[in-house]
């Protein structure tokens, strides 16, 4: 299944074929989770919100119009619901801050113990940092187009955008050389 | 780990990010297997739209959900969600979770009411709605 494109496990998957659709998962599950892990759902509503996700790609296999862009599909789809979920906690979904948000990191204390320097100076960026450079770590066939869409920026902004969280990221990782 | 990142390009920084992030913050082994089982969870039936969530307006409880021909309240009690709701159509309206179900009669007024409804991924589904016989469903979302 690992050479056949999107379209050829839509379609298979559409008349049942497990293995197709086990290749889909296999293809995107990290891409998935991503989307609500960087927005810092706890990893319960993070899984529930993954699972929504499959749930409406197996109802609307035939409906996918696009099977190239299906990861960005998958990532737009994510994102709504995990947004709703954010509103459902009561947590105000965030406005585009370049500051660093003063919610603690969630797996800090492994990275501490591992001396994780890259992933602590990552959970100090915005959420949309996080996300942008999360899309583009994972996925790095999307296009600018499908990730300012996924994520809901004009697209003519995102190169800089991007660039500017990957700035900030290299500064904070400069801040944490060890003394 | 932290010196040599500051010298990468910014596709290798991105490369060791996911890395970092597969080692620091894996997607659960579990939730794979709930992704590779959303298969069977199918249901050929119509979709209702969503019209409106009250979350996205007031995120204080009770939470209302409103699909075309369906209204459901959402009130969260210990163990789970009582839903109470009215159906424009329909005899029969079933809660669906992945590997789980409860069903209600509607009344004749078009109202129901369904009880210990699990957190999590949930469809609602009427049945009964006209001739033709099939279904009509609400999308997946995570109540």
């Amino acid at each position: 299944m690992h050479d056949r494109n999107n379209s050829e496990l839509l379609l298979r998957a559409r008349f049942g074929d497990a293995d197709a659709w086990h290749e889909i998962v296999r293809r995107y599950a990290r891409l998935v989770w991503a989307v609500p892990r960087s927005h810092r759902l706890s990893p319960e509503d993070a899984a529930d919100v993954c699972q929504a996700t499959w749930l409406a790609l197996a109802e609307n296999l035939s409906g996918i119009r696009h099977p190239e862009r299906l990861g960005a599909w998958l990532v737009t789809t994510t994102r709504r619901e995990t947004l709703t979920v954010l509103r459902l906690r009561g947590r105000e979904v965030p406005l585009d801050r370049w500051e660093a948000a003063d919610a603690g990191p969630t797996p800090e204390e492994r990275a501490l113990a591992r001396d994780a320097g890259l992933w602590r100076a990552y959970a100090t960026l915005t959420d949309r940092c996080r996300e942008i450079l999360r899309l583009a770590a994972f996925a790095p066939e999307l296009s600018f187009t499908q990730v300012a869409e996924a994520v809901g920026i004009p697209v003519n902004s995102l190169g800089a955008t991007r660039g500017r969280c990957l700035a900030v990221l290299r500064r904070r990782l400069g801040a944490e050389v060890p003394r | 780990m932290t010196g040599p990142t500051l010298t990468m390009t910014d596709r290798e920084l991105l490369d060791a990010l996911a890395l970092a992030v597969d080692d620091l913050d894996p997607m659960p082994g579990p939730l794979l297997a709930r992704a590779r089982s959303a298969l069977v969870e199918r249901a050929d039936a119509v979709t209702s739209r969503l019209l409106s969530d009250s979350v996205h307006v007031d995120p204080g409880l009770p939470r209302r959900v409103v699909f075309a021909g369906l209204d459901l309240r959402l009130d969260r009690v210990a163990g789970g969600l009582r839903v109470t709701g009215s159906a424009r159509a329909g005899a029969v309206v079933v809660a669906r979770w992945p590997g789980g179900r409860v069903t209600a009669v509607v009344d004749q007024a078009g109202r129901f009411h369904l009880e210990r409804v699990p957190f999590g991924p949930v469809r609602f589904v009427l049945r009964g709605v006209d001739a033709s016989g099939r279904d009509h469903a609400t999308p997946w979302f995570v109540a």
